[in-house]
């Protein structure tokens, strides 16, 4: 994505805030949708680095993203913990909790991962429910009002700026790490495996280590939400919010962060605008996934580069010969 | 307290016949593209409504409406494979395990938007008298569900051993590209398996129905647990299949009865944990090169 367009979103979600200010009782609401989003996108990107880059399929990355948010919930109710070191200790047990869950992973044969993974989700949505004692059960947990270093943070806008700029650290992380000798082992990894051993990859540490970074990430949004909400509950964690954060993956091209975001805001996008007819949401975005596996196999991303190529070339700059002039 | 546990034992067995026929389709599929199909439970399901309908609107007998199911699965299953699966022989295998997961949300979705969500009841399937073996009791739905995995199994085994189809779904396994020099017609013993497979999978939607009710999910939980099954027998394995069901049904019912029903998926996760961290290629597995 070219510099300039980058930027204009940027300041345009910035200043969304002001703009909704003409909405009223409403922006409440908007707000929230919006904030809500930029987390679900950083679960998007957690995932997409799993599935993208190191070619690795997670079906329960709400799994994670629970653990993060009842880490920070549990932290806030008991300890009055706030927003950063929340949201730290809820990313530091869904990496903790990757790294059980990796090890076997990285012995088993592709598809053995998303059962494994399907199962994990399912387990700590099943454990959520039962063991109420720490997790209030279905009753879920409500946190204290959000403050960042001693700032009160309980504002709707002031979460929306926390949800923006967690989203914006994100990315930048991301974008870092697979511009790193990591990043370009999970590609080698993704590519062949045998491949990459011979290239002297670790291909299990390398695996796992894709596994802990995802988690990390898709917690740290677990901590976030869990602040942002203000309340947590099993009902949010389950089966198909992983197959929707699955669902942004695939729709927005793997291997991208633009591409998970722009994935993330059509999910979200149908999700909110399909909820009242129960099955709709579910049935569009599988056949958005068929689609797009069948026919578009860049995803949204795919589709923004083809429109690209039927530019014009841009003329090569003064002073150099081009070689196939 | 002995009597007890095989009470246990047996139910477990017969809801285990359900994990094992599901597991079977999956493995079938597997073996003959590579391709563990998550819409496997899902297919099964909307061959169910099929049954449904043919009972409750149409008023057939039970027997022809599970009939009329199997042959909606079988043609769901060749459809599937011919149409999307086809296109994506050369894409990663990734795409293909993808498009079987968007197929899952689709049907599931879809049959949401037909029938919508409440459980639809299933009436029992046969009028036979409990089975009384001493202090035993086995009910009539458990007696028929382990006589058809039984009959399955022994038909599957002779299908593959036997059959000029069987012996081209196993050179296909072997390596099918070889088979397709041989002059094997891969694509429809493609369909074949997964019109087969998918039909397993709705053996046991259908013989799941009236305890289950007919729901958009009611085969989550069970496709789950032929998963699980199917990887301890070795994802590959028929006979690991068949026998990694029938055990997954054993202890599902002993976690119900001794330790916490609401936590039994978790568990049976944790234990297959620890079967793959000792044998990763099942219990009853052999280990797989890898080919480059």
């Amino acid at each position: 994505m070219s510099r300039r367009l980058v930027i204009a979103i940027l300041v345009a979600c910035a200043v969304l805030p002001i703009a909704f200010q003409g909405l009223g009782q409403r922006q409440v609401y908007w707000l929230f949708v919006i904030s809500e989003f930029y987390v679900f996108a950083i679960v998007a990107i957690s995932l997409d680095l799993l599935m993208g880059r190191s070619g690795q399929i997670s079906l329960g990355q709400s799994g994670f993203v629970a653990l993060g948010a009842y880490t920070a919930a549990i932290l806030n109710q008991r300890f009055n913990v706030d927003l950063p070191l929340g949201m730290l200790a809820g990313a530091a047990t869904a990496a903790v909790a990757s790294l059980i869950l990796g090890f076997p992973a990285t012995r088993l044969r592709g598809h053995y991962l998303g059962i494994v993974t399907l199962g994990f989700g399912i387990a700590i949505d099943q454990i959520a429910l039962k063991w109420d004692a720490l997790t209030g059960g279905d009753q879920g947990i409500h946190l204290h009002r959000p403050a960042l270093f001693g700032v009160d943070a309980g504002t709707p806008v002031r979460m929306y700026y926390v949800a923006l700029v967690a989203l914006v650290v994100a990315v930048l992380l991301v974008r870092g790490l697979t511009q790193t000798r990591i990043g370009r082992s999970f590609a080698a990894i993704k590519d062949s495996e045998v491949a990459a051993a011979a290239m002297g990859v670790p291909v299990a540490r390398t695996k796992v280590l894709a596994f802990i970074v995802s988690a990390f990430l898709a917690g740290a949004a677990g901590g976030i939400y869990a602040f942002l909400a203000g309340f947590v509950a099993p009902e949010d964690f389950g089966i198909e919010s992983s197959l929707l954060f699955f669902a942004m993956v695939v729709i927005g091209g793997m291997g991208s962060i633009p591409g998970a975001i722009g994935g993330a805001v059509v999910v979200d996008a149908v999700k909110n605008a399909a909820a009242t007819v129960s099955g709709l949401s579910l049935t569009l975005l599988g056949g958005m996934i068929v689609l797009v596996v069948l026919f578009f196999p860049g995803g949204l991303k795919g589709l923004l580069r083809t429109r690209r190529t039927w530019r014009e070339p841009r003329p090569a700059p003064k002073g150099v010969v081009r070689q196939d002039a | 307290m002995m009597q007890f546990l095989l009470q246990i034992a047996l139910a477990g067995l017969a809801q285990g016949s359900l994990f094992a026929l599901t597991a079977l389709g999956l493995v079938m599929i597997y073996n003959a593209s590579s391709v563990v199909n998550f819409a496997h439970g899902a297919m099964g399901m909307a061959a169910t409504y099929v049954a449904y309908v043919l009972i409750a609107r149409f008023e057939v007998p039970f027997a022809l409406a599970f009939a009329g199911a199997l042959v909606a699965a079988f043609v769901l299953g060749a459809v599937v494979q011919a149409v999307f699966l086809a296109r994506l022989r050369n894409a990663p295998l990734l795409s293909q395990v993808v498009v079987t997961l968007g197929l899952f949300m689709l049907l599931e979705g879809l049959m949401g938007i037909a029938f919508g969500y409440n459980p639809r009841p299933m009436r029992e399937s046969i009028a036979i008298a409990p089975v009384i073996l001493g202090d035993l009791v086995l009910r009539p739905q458990d007696v028929l569900q382990l006589a058809l995995l039984l009959i399955l199994g022994v038909a599957l085994a002779a299908f593959f051993a036997a059959t000029k189809v069987g012996l081209g779904m196993r050179a296909i396994t072997e390596n099918t590209y070889a088979a397709r020099l041989m002059g094997i017609p891969v694509g429809r013993l493609l369909a074949v398996a997964w019109g087969t497979g998918v039909a397993l999978s709705a053996v046991a939607a259908v013989l799941a129905a009236p305890t289950t009710s007919v729901t958009p999910n009611m085969m989550d939980t069970i496709v789950v647990y032929g998963f699980v099954a199917a990887i301890v027998g070795g994802f590959g394995s028929m006979a690991g299949a068949l026998v990694g069901g029938l055990i997954l049904g054993v202890v599902v019912n002993l976690i119900d009865a001794f330790l916490a029903p609401e936590l039994a998926m978790s568990i049976v996760f944790g234990l297959l944990l620890l079967v793959l961290y000792v044998r990763p290629d099942g219990l009853f597995g052999r280990a797989q090169v890898q080919k480059v």
